[in-house]
């Protein structure tokens, strides 16, 4: 009976890693697609100067379809959406700034197991950065 | 007691897995954005180029507006000091860079290439048929707990070409 005992807690405490290992192979997945977005986004707003209303529209939309769990209010998008031109030398005023944030709700699996609260685990995966802009000055 | 041990192995075993799963995803990532940050630090320093030069068909980066936009964004997307020292992220060692800027200054296109570019620092090839800047980082070792595993040496490429 010891025997049997020992061998269920071990199974239920390895069934927590067992699960881990799904949640990070889809938060991994979901980051990785995150900077996919984000960088595709970056390259249009480079070519058009500034990121568009169509731009943070479509990044909100690929984020969305991600991250299932997410709702639009919770995603930080803080860009320059006012026009940056192509200037003859390097100019920081002329760049184009961009800080995009989305939480990843479930950090570790089997958290209420641990009584960590579903506030302690959520992160905000944040990228942030700048591009130069190749939109010709009128 | 013999299950006891097994599962107590078990357990450590899976905490292990857990623990370099997490590292080589994070690792990996990283990697992945140092591509894309050695891509923008090329695609930037491309878009400065000798106006004089250009107006007689050439193109003639200018190198020191280049270096300063690639200095620039590594400093941003690499959270980095002035003498490109990691203050906070992902990186711990100094980070380290290498710019070709390859146009019309020492070559003549297209005629007496292509021309075969040797990367220094990683010994990749590649052929060059336009005027083109090359950035290499170097960002040097991932972050890894495992104490039996480490990477010293994390280094991505990219090549912004000029088409006419």
């Amino acid at each position: 009976m010891k025997e049997f005992m020992v061998i269920l807690a071990a199974i239920l405490l390895l069934m927590l890693f067992a699960t881990q290992y799904t949640l990070q192979q889809v938060n991994d997945y979901r980051i990785g697609q995150l900077q996919l977005y984000v960088n595709v986004a970056k390259e249009k707003a480079k070519i058009s100067g500034r990121f568009t209303a169509d731009i943070v529209t479509e990044l909100k939309n690929n984020i969305l379809s991600t991250f299932k769990d997410v709702e639009e209010d919770e995603i930080i998008i803080d860009v320059t959406m006012t026009p940056k031109y192509r200037t003859v030398d390097f100019d920081e005023r002329e760049l184009i700034h961009y800080k995009i944030g989305v939480p990843i709700k479930n950090v570790i699996a089997g958290a209420s197991f641990f009584g960590i609260s579903d506030n302690e685990n959520k992160a905000y995966y944040i990228l942030e950065g700048a591009t130069t802009s190749e939109l010709i000055a009128p | 007691m013999k299950s006891f041990i097994v599962s107590i192995a078990l357990i450590l075993l899976f905490n292990i897995y857990t623990v370099f799963q997490i590292d080589s995803d994070t690792y990996r990532r990283q990697l992945e954005r140092l591509k894309f940050v050695a891509e923008e630090c090329a695609d930037s320093a491309a878009l400065y180029y000798d106006l004089e030069a250009y107006s007689q068909g050439k193109i003639i980066y200018n190198q020191d507006e280049g270096i300063k936009a690639i200095e620039y964004m590594l400093k941003t997307h690499l959270k980095l000091d002035d003498s490109l020292k990691p203050v906070s992220g992902y990186w711990q060692d100094q980070i380290q860079y290498d710019v070709y800027f390859i146009d019309e200054k020492n070559y003549t296109f297209p005629y007496e290439f292509p021309y075969e570019f040797i990367d220094a620092r990683t010994g990749y090839k590649m052929y060059i048929f336009e005027p083109t800047v090359i950035v290499t980082i170097e960002a040097g070792r991932g972050r890894m707990r495992l104490p039996f595993l480490s990477i010293n040496s994390s280094i991505r490429s990219s090549a912004y070409e000029y088409l006419n």
